[in-house]
């Protein structure tokens, strides 16, 4: 009998072995820990996307959702007891949990995406999306007819606070006396983010600007139903994280989108651990890596998003990109060194 | 007799339904074309595959335990308290401040569970006095301080509470010297887990063997009654509160001192896990000690499922949502039997 056992499952896992040597001896074995669900329509979804191109590319890879803070330490021991080469913490909330992970395991990397600050052992990767959101706020500046513009965010985390910064600054580049309201609602709330542009709307805004994850589907009901009502009064809206431009509600009235390509932004990790150049630290993503970028809508380019429009847009790209144009940081300082 | 068959019929209910919501579930899974044997060796091996998993399932299960006990002396003292959630987020909140602002220290992570357990309290009298004060039912206002203990923990990581080396809305790391010690080297279970058990036996000595524990059970079955037997009602409610309030509270400053050493905007609360876990427990406080590990060995078998076989995690939930369902109507159907037994009150 336990020769008809090993003679069934021996082959079996000789096989699942030898694809899985196969698999890491050319690229890494990744694995993804989520806070949210991979089906979130934002920044669970996108970084699971992005972990595909890397399956794609022949990693080994897995992915864990709806981690919390709470589970996230057992979480990124068993993927290092699983043999992955590189954990990707998708997640500020991940940071401490993975600088703790990484001074005792040292065979698997830790990379926190969405974190602003270093940790010793891991890679921080700090996407800064305000650049291309300055971008969208020269569209909004330029556009709005009233010269209110309406600014909700999920949470008031750096990475979305970044967001806000740069739409004002660019809305101010082109427009001084245009005011942005901001407000918080939810990553999840539909309903709320649907009330909040009611409100928004109501107070005669008519550019929203949403960082909200896949509960912007509200923010663009609200608009739909604004719009079809009243179509001599449009609000226009844009996209966050993920390319909202071609969204079923409202993508004829989203203008553009302030994107990142997670895919990239993985697979410069992933590749840092194949060619063993790895190095802790912070990994600044922005538009002049190409990660984080505004995309505009092309069915637009021939209406609002005119020929002068998109050049202002490019001259400003530039501009961010060489250094000659900055947006104001409020993230702290680095702290001094201690005192030996 | 019967006193001894009542605890073993209760044992016999929970484990029937925790057997049968499983059983649906690796059955669901065969159907969708996994082989149940797969499934069951690596949810296992998730659990209990080596004495690291097994610690791993004990440490999760400290949270679950200590709301499990909670819950389970508020519901038999007849006191509906469902704001764990925002007690147990306030002790974190509390110990996170002592532990963080207070100077580095073997006691401090004591310190941090008194602290933890004041809050919670704290918090809960504010439903109670809500409640004697207003006539606000306890139901309705510990769940809406439940939705403010979530704003205060956001408030309090952006502000008092806040780490100056990030922008993030957290705060910054229990060093290393306040945090709990561990139970055994080279695991994450700390000696909160040895509290909790021997808090879950205080309890159930309590419930047993004193005059506090008769007279909140009397006033649980039936609070009438009590207070013509001369049971100071009122009293012995505001106890049976504060103490599930202190509970819960202890429950976040333990996860706090001894798991994560920060606290997020994102924390996780184990408040109506806890209650789910009193209810699958048979509200009998070391019946709530399996079911606590219950609940814990499905999360971790679950992930483990997810990692290995790609099977969403969720169905971890499934299936405590299909135990808690199976227990409830047991355990009415049990009652239904019972009173139109020939002789029964």
């Amino acid at each position: 009998m336990w020769f008809s056992i090993a003679s069934s499952f021996l082959p079996r896992v000789l096989g699942l072995a030898l694809l899985m040597a196969s698999a890491s001896a050319a690229e890494p074995a990744v694995a993804l820990l989520t806070t949210g669900s991979i089906n979130d329509g934002g920044w669970s979804q996108l970084a699971k996307q992005g972990l595909d191109k890397l399956t794609a590319a022949g990693s080994r890879t897995t992915v864990v959702q709806k981690v919390s803070a709470d589970q996230a330490g057992t979480e990124l021991r068993d993927c290092a007891a699983d043999g992955f080469d590189l954990v990707i913490a998708h997640g500020y909330e991940f940071l401490n949990p993975a600088a703790e992970a990484a001074k005792t395991i040292t065979t698997t990397k830790f990379a926190v995406s969405g974190a602003d600050v270093e940790r010793p052992g891991i890679v921080s990767i700090d996407f800064d999306v305000s650049q291309a959101s300055y971008q969208l706020g020269i569209i909004a500046g330029t556009l709005t007819k009233s010269g209110k513009l309406g600014f909700i965010g999920g949470g008031a985390f750096p990475s979305v606070k970044a967001c806000y910064r740069g739409f004002v600054a660019g809305a101010k580049s082109v427009r001084a006396d245009v005011t942005v309201a901001e407000a918080y609602t939810s990553w999840d709330q539909v309903a709320q983010n649907k009330s909040q542009t009611e409100a928004f709307i109501s107070q005669g805004i008519d550019q929203i600007y949403p960082d909200v994850d896949a509960a912007a589907r509200g923010v663009y009901e609200a608009i739909k139903e604004h719009n079809t009502a009243n179509p001599q009064k449009l609000v226009w809206t844009y996209g966050c994280v993920g390319d909202a431009n071609a969204n079923p509600a409202a993508g004829q009235w989203t203008l553009a989108s302030a994107i990142i390509r997670l895919d990239e932004a993985f697979a410069h990790v992933a590749k840092q651990v194949r060619d063993k150049t790895w190095k802790p630290g912070i990994v600044r993503e922005n538009l002049a890596t190409g990660t984080c970028v505004a995309v505009l809508n092309p069915v637009l380019l021939k209406g609002p998003i005119d020929a002068a429009l998109q050049a202002k847009i490019t001259a400003a790209g530039a501009a961010l990109i060489a250094g000659t144009l900055t947006i104001p940081d409020e993230r702290p300082a680095p702290a001094a060194p201690a005192a030996k | 007799m019967i006193l001894k068959w009542a605890p073993m019929s209760e044992a016999i209910i929970a484990v029937g339904a925790a057997t049968l919501a499983l059983a649906l579930v690796v059955g669901g899974l065969a159907i969708a074309g996994f082989s149940p044997w797969s499934v069951i060796a690596v949810g296992w091996a998730g659990i209990a595959g080596s004495p690291l998993r097994l610690a791993i399932c004990a440490q999760e299960a400290i949270p679950l335990l200590m709301c499990g006990l909670a819950a389970t002396l508020a519901l038999r003292s007849g006191v509906l308290n469902i704001g764990l959630e925002g007690q147990y987020l306030l002790g974190a909140v509390a110990a996170v401040a002592v532990l963080t602002l207070g100077p580095v220290g073997s006691c401090l992570p004591w310190l941090a569970l008194i602290a933890g357990g004041l809050a919670g309290a704290l918090w809960c009298a504010v439903a109670v006095g809500l409640e004697r004060g207003r006539g606000v039912p306890l139901v309705l206002s510990t769940i809406l301080l439940n939705v403010i203990a979530i704003h205060v923990v956001g408030v309090c990581v952006q502000g008092p509470l806040h780490d100056p080396a990030t922008a993030a809305p957290q705060s910054a790391m229990v060093p290393d010297g306040s945090r709990m010690p561990l139970l055994f080297a080279g695991t994450p279970l700390h000696v909160g887990f040895l509290v909790a058990v021997m808090l879950a036996v205080a309890l159930w000595l309590m419930q047993r063997r004193t005059a506090l524990g008769f007279e909140l059970e009397v006033i649980g079955l039936n609070p009438l009654a009590a207070r013509f037997a001369g049971i100071p009602v009122g009293r012995r409610e505001l106890t049976a509160a504060l103490g599930s309030g202190a509970l819960a509270g202890i429950a976040g400053a333990m996860q706090v001192a001894g798991v994560t050493w920060f606290l997020s905007s994102d924390v996780r609360s184990y408040g109506y896990a806890g209650i789910a876990v009193a209810l699958l427990g048979r509200l009998h406080p070391l019946g709530v000690i399996p079911a606590a590990f219950f609940f814990s060995g499905l999360d971790l078998g679950a992930r483990q499922l997810e990692r290995r076989l790609d099977i969403p995690h969720d169905l971890g939930d499934v299936t405590k949502g299909l135990a808690l369902a199976a227990v409830l109507v047991a355990g009415a159907l049990s009652r239904r039997l019972g009173s139109s037994r020939p002789g029964t009150p």
